[in-house]
């Protein structure tokens, strides 16, 4: 028994030291586009996103654990260094639920305190893939007439998982859902 | 000035770390805890535990590296350490993998234990029972909301709002109308916290356009619920009806805790192997993490434990190697940096004991060497015997005045020194009981016949006592007092000479005067046999007075005082000068071994010429009447001992000299010879004395005479006169 549990923790430990290299898989979240809408003065931020959850991460939603994304807005002034402070930087918190008792999702935003219930998954995720007018903070920070590159980022956070699955979250591929940097430039 | 780096104590180091590591994992465990604020900190620290036990293990590793070298070097205390470290492990190892073997064991069964099928049976049992008794609500309102729907068809559009409100008897319910896009046509209900009416999502929607009424639970906020239901009106497919029911608190409340209870064993359930992992994981970080830091700090304590033994052994080593300079720094004040000032305070002394050894063996080398100078420039021998007559010691003139090399024979046997010199056999022999006596000192003169002659030697012997007063030997101190023996003869005889000269040399001539003044007188007077007698007579008289005169003459040239003058020259060219006067016709054949490699001699030439003349001479006048003789000369390069000489050896095949004249050959008077002063021989010694020479009569020659004559080489320095060339 022991000695199965071994075997497993130490597969485990050696996929997660190997998935950064080897991990090439369907599974995912992939933004499909991204822009500011401009109306007036005010700019929100509209993207489409295609989730792809790995059968882990639904049976675990499933099995009552909530999954928090974490969406991350960046926008750069291309005049300034690599290193220094993005001009705009905000961050949204979106929390997947399962309800047993109503048989139904939920997403709540984290900051916002928002809930919405859902019938099935997949219509959580069909809401959750076009996301609209967002208004991010720090909108007075752009000058006219001026360019700025935007970096938009959709991850599954891991520090959000209960703390037993956390460590093989971190060393499970499985776990390791997230976007690539989306990166577009923002003309005046 | 010693460089001192601030260091603080190990033992404090070892607590710091240990309270560190303590506090470091008292926070993870308290992450694990399931209502923990650390929670958040969990992943930090597992990679913060991480990253020490990594450290660790490098330290470890480091310091095993360290001790590995330590014992290919074979370094002073490394196998201790290793003993003890090896050991400490052992000790800290055994106990913390049983602990930490049955911890996993109990991890595993007591999560084990959480989860048990009547339990997962029963959660599930009270969720179905929670939505069963909310779908019994849920039919019921759908029903009621469909009633609604149903008699809200009939009414026209205008009048919809109105209606609505007279439909709703339920007052924890929120009717809404609107419209296919979402336009909201009537309302009526007591939500007051939000502005608009809370419209259902598009899955719903579909499946109420496709003619589905739609019923379903929903939760708001912490612990409310509430149900919805989307009909579409009956004949306007446009047009929808939502009725959000609230749930009474009480039961929103129960079914809630249902809920929540289920949901946390579902999620206990799932997370069963991950808590297992996280726990195992957090138990063996804590072991790993203690072991590591025991095993490093049982390396620090037993290094520094073993450091002033290992300190000893450096020390110990370095005594070994004779550098009693060596001293051992006093780091620990307990009983092993006592054992340490121990160690020092006995080098000191050892160094002191070494040094005062020294400077005794010096003080006794210098008098040895002294001694031994003293010694090499005594003009006498002198050796030490031990009670076996042994030689223990002899000095370059014992060597010289014996004629053999004791060095070769120091610690010998007696017998096989007499063996490899029998002449000192026959020495020894005669001085045994002496040297046997054990008496303290004793005199005794006597004759030895060495290679070189007959010598005469002067001995003293004086017994060494060891420190206990008993006999160990003996000192034995020789004179060769032959030539001082022979010098007061030699003075003597001249002065009998020059006395004999004196007192008879004055009356002969009156005597001889007088004898011809008689025969003068008388001879006229006489005549016939009267004559006869008185020429006969005063012939006689003149002739021995004549006779007389010679002898006096003789010894008046014996006595005198002669006027040598030294100067280099080649002996072979004088020898051949003399020969040339004896030609073979003579009655002597005279066979030249002449050496032609010789250096000059110190001699006088006029002087030399004698001394040859004088020898040849004794042997033409030696030989038996009617007989011819044969002589030989010699001249060799002499090697003995001291500076470099010449040897002329003169021998001759007539009767030689009988043994009881040999010794006192060259005195005056003495001559085998029935005519002749006798004092040819003595004149000879006489005068290769002067030229610092030696002449000896060769005893063990037997066929006839031999004389052997050393003189002495001309230093290099002298102003050589070359005429003898």
């Amino acid at each position: 028994m022991r000695s199965r549990h071994l075997i497993f923790f130490a597969l485990i430990f050696l996929e997660g030291l190997l998935a950064p290299l080897a991990w090439s898989s369907p599974y995912g979240i992939f933004i499909k586009s991204a822009d500011f809408i401009t109306s007036g003065d005010l700019k929100t931020l509209s993207a489409d996103i295609d989730y792809r959850f790995t059968p882990s991460a639904i049976k675990a939603l499933e099995e009552g654990i909530p999954l928090t994304l974490l969406i991350t807005l960046k926008v750069r002034d291309p005049d300034r260094l690599w290193f220094q402070e993005p001009l705009i930087e905000d961050q949204r918190r979106i929390q997947l639920r399962y309800q047993p008792l109503a048989k139904s999702f939920q997403i709540a935003d984290l900051g916002s305190g928002a809930v919405q219930n859902f019938a099935s998954l997949a219509t959580v995720l069909d809401t959750l893939s076009r996301l609209r007018g967002w208004k991010f903070v720090g909108q007075y920070a752009f000058e006219k007439e001026k360019s700025y590159d935007a970096i938009l980022r959709f991850k599954l956070d891991i520090e959000s998982l209960p703390l037993p699955l956390r460590l093989v979250a971190y060393l499970s591929p499985e776990w390791h859902l997230e976007t690539e940097p989306y990166q577009w430039r923002v003309e005046p | 000035m010693a460089r001192r780096t601030l260091r603080p104590p190990l033992t404090l180091s070892i607590i710091a770390l240990f309270l560190a590591i303590l506090v470091s994992l008292h926070l993870m465990s308290t992450a694990t805890q399931d209502a923990s604020e650390l929670g958040e900190m969990y992943s930090s620290l597992v990679l913060t535990n991480g990253l020490a036990s990594l450290m660790l293990l490098g330290l470890v590793g480091a310091n095993i590296y360290w001790l590995a070298r330590q014992l290919r070097k074979k370094a002073a205390g490394s196998n201790l350490t290793s003993r003890m470290i090896f050991l400490f492990s052992l000790l800290s190892l055994a106990p913390a993998s049983i602990v930490f073997y049955y911890s996993v064991q109990f991890l595993d069964r007591s999560v084990d234990s959480w989860f048990d099928v009547n339990v997962d049976q029963a959660m599930d049992d009270a969720l179905k029972l929670g939505q069963t008794a909310l779908d019994e609500r849920m039919r019921n309102l759908l029903k009621e909301t469909e009633q609604i729907a149903q008699q809200l068809s009939t009414s026209p559009i205008s009048l919809l709002s109105i209606r609505l409100g007279e439909l709703n008897e339920n007052e924890d319910a929120d009717l809404t109308l609107f419209t296919r896009q979402g336009q909201i046509i009537g309302f009526n209900g007591s939500q007051t916290e939000t502005m608009t009416p809370n419209l259902p999502e598009i899955g719903i929607m579909v499946q109420v356009r496709q003619g589905k009424p739609y019923i379903g639970l929903e939760t708001i906020g912490h612990d409310g619920l509430q149900i919805r239901a989307v009909v579409s009106l009956i004949g306007e497919d446009a047009i929808f009806l939502q009725a959000i029911y609230r749930i009474p608190r009480q039961l929103a409340q129960l079914t809630d805790s249902v809920e929540a209870a289920y949901q946390h064993y579902k999620e206990l359930t799932f997370l069963r192997r991950s808590l297992k992992f996280t726990f195992t994981l957090t138990l063996s970080l804590i072991l790993l993490l203690s072991l590591l830091a025991a095993v490093w700090a049982a390396f620090l304590s037993i290094r520094r434990i073993v450091e002033p033994v290992r300190l000893l052994a450096v020390g110990t080593r370095a005594i070994a190697d004779g550098d009693y300079e060596k001293r051992l720094p006093v780091k620990d004040r307990g009983e092993l940096g006592f054992l340490v000032e121990s160690f020092n305070t006995m080098t000191d002394k050892i160094a002191q004991a070494r040094d005062e050894a020294q400077q005794s063996k010096w003080v006794v080398e210098r008098q040895r060497a002294y001694l031994e100078t003293v010694l090499a420039s005594l003009s006498s021998a002198v050796l030490s015997f031990d009670s076996e007559l042994r030689v223990l010691t002899a000095n370059q003139s014992a060597n010289h005045i014996l004629h053999a090399d004791f060095e070769q024979y120091i610690g010998w046997p007696p017998v096989v020194l007499c063996g490899a010199y029998p002449h000192i056999a026959e020495l020894m022999s005669q001085l045994e009981p002496s040297m046997n006596s054990e008496s303290p000192s004793w005199k005794m003169e006597l004759t030895f016949n060495s290679p070189a002659g007959r010598q005469e030697l002067f001995c003293r012997g004086s017994s060494l006592y060891g420190t206990q007063g008993q006999h160990e030997g003996l000192v034995l101190i020789i004179d060769d007092v032959t030539a001082l023996i022979q010098a007061q003869r030699s003075t003597a005889w001249s002065e009998v000479a020059r006395r004999l000269a004196h007192e008879i040399k004055n009356p002969l001539t009156p005597i001889q005067l007088s004898a011809e003044r008689l025969r003068h007188k008388l001879a006229k007077t006489l005549e016939g046999p009267d004559l006869e007698v008185l020429e006969k007579s005063t012939r006689t008289i003149v002739q021995q007075v004549e006779a007389m005169k010679t002898m006096v003459n003789a010894f008046s040239e014996y006595a005198k005082p002669s006027h040598t003058q030294l100067r280099p020259l080649r002996i072979n060219p004088l020898v051949e000068e003399v020969v040339a006067l004896y030609p073979p016709n003579a009655g002597l054949h005279i066979d030249l071994q002449l050496d032609p490699d010789l250096p000059e001699v110190l001699g006088d030439p006029v002087k030399l010429r004698q001394v040859i003349h004088n020898l040849i001479k004794n042997a033409a006048e030696a030989m038996p009447q009617g007989r011819s003789g044969k002589m030989t000369i010699q001249t060799t390069f002499g090697v003995g001992f001291g500076t470099g000489t010449i040897e002329l050896r003169l021998s001759d095949d007539g009767p030689g000299i009988a043994p009881d004249q040999a010794e006192r050959i060259f005195e005056p008077y003495v001559t085998s010879k029935t005519k002749g002063t006798g004092l040819g021989l003595a004149i000879v010694r006489r005068i290769i004395e002067e030229l610092g020479g030696q002449i000896k009569l060769d005893t063990a020659y037997r066929h006839g005479a031999s004389f052997l004559i050393t003189l002495p080489v001309a230093q290099p320095s002298t102003d050589v006169n070359d005429e003898q060339r």
